[in-house]
């Protein structure tokens, strides 16, 4: 499989992404059970709506 | 969409897979920023993603009601020996205070017996629980004041008025302060008839990170700061007891230092 191989996502496919945005208005559904985000940051980043790892809570900045 | 690339969408949905030892979504990058996180009602449905208005932590909605917080059961105001709640600290207290003679808070003593907070029940207790006797409890005696939570001025937390913020207590406190009030005169403000006396007696939960993350501190602000008519009663905490000596049916043990 070449290394530039790129796979179009289709409905019901398994995806991997470098970003994904969905605009203004727009829903992030997840019906699953798990959720991973795994690096976090432990500080909140400077700017408004970015999650971030405060002791184990969840936050967003502001 | 192309896997790799940077993709906009005007709506995602994930619908799998639904077992919990599968990722539905996982994120390995560092930074992940919802613009639009709506702050927290019960308008949202079910499962949405949510942020409090207080301290922006991220919630999800769960269930169709709001999550009510179980009463902490902390030890009574003034009368800390009245073991069976009977408004007199007669011969059932003597009996519940020789029971636990010995104990400490740690295994299982129950902390209305320990007057001088040294977190046994010993001696200095025993002395502290003959002194008072034999004394009865008159309702409605506390002099602590009913506390108008909705007022504008304290900047309460939420639209219904019901719940507070360390910035609203806070800013609790800087009024009283303002008015050079003491310890006493805290509680002397307001309507002085309309604090009930009675709450249920038990350990309060020992802090933890995950399991009860709330202080002392945070029971005192939960007992007199979200007090209302009919609803939950005013009570202690360890950290507005005073000394021993000021037992009395009238006299508030004071503000927490």
């Amino acid at each position: 499989m070449p290394s530039d191989w790129k796979k179009v996502i289709v409905s019901g496919s398994v995806a991997e992404l470098n970003a994904l945005t969905v605009t203004p208005g727009g829903i992030l559904e997840v019906t699953g059970s798990l959720i991973i985000m795994k690096n976090l940051p432990t500080s909140p980043p400077v700017g408004s709506g970015y999650l971030w790892n405060s002791e184990s809570f969840l936050k967003v900045t502001s | 969409m192309i896997s790799g690339s940077s993709t906009e969408a005007a709506a995602v949905i994930v619908s799998g897979p639904s077992s919990s030892d599968t990722a539905s979504l996982q994120i390995e990058g560092s930074s992940v920023q919802f613009n639009g996180l709506p702050t927290s009602n019960f308008d949202l449905p079910i499962g949405s993603l949510m942020k409090s208005a207080a301290d922006q932590n991220v919630m999800v909605r769960i269930s169709n009601d709001p999550v009510t917080i179980s009463p902490y059961y902390i030890p009574w105001q003034a009368y800390a020996f009245d073991f069976n709640g009977d408004g007199e600290i007669g011969s059932a207290d003597l009996l519940g205070f020789l029971i636990g003679y010995g104990y400490t808070l740690e295994n299982g003593g129950d902390p209305n017996f320990d007057a001088n907070q040294d977190g046994e029940i010993g001696s200095a207790d025993l002395l502290e629980f003959l002194i008072t006797y034999g004394d009865e409890l008159s309702g409605f005696t506390d002099n602590r004041p009913p506390i108008d939570f909705t007022d504008p001025v304290y900047d309460w937390a939420n639209d219904a008025g019901t719940f507070v913020t360390p910035e609203s207590v806070a800013a609790r406190y800087g009024e009283f302060g303002a008015m050079n009030q003491n310890h006493l005169g805290f509680w002397l403000l307001g309507d002085l008839t309309a604090v009930y006396t009675y709450i249920e007696n038990s350990n309060p939960p020992v802090y933890n990170a995950s399991t009860f993350p709330y202080t002392y501190f945070d029971i005192f602000v939960y007992i007199y700061f979200t007090q209302t008519t009919g609803g939950i009663w005013g009570g202690s905490t360890f950290l507005n007891v005073g000394t021993a000596a000021s037992i009395s049916p009238n006299s508030p043990f004071g503000y927490p230092m």
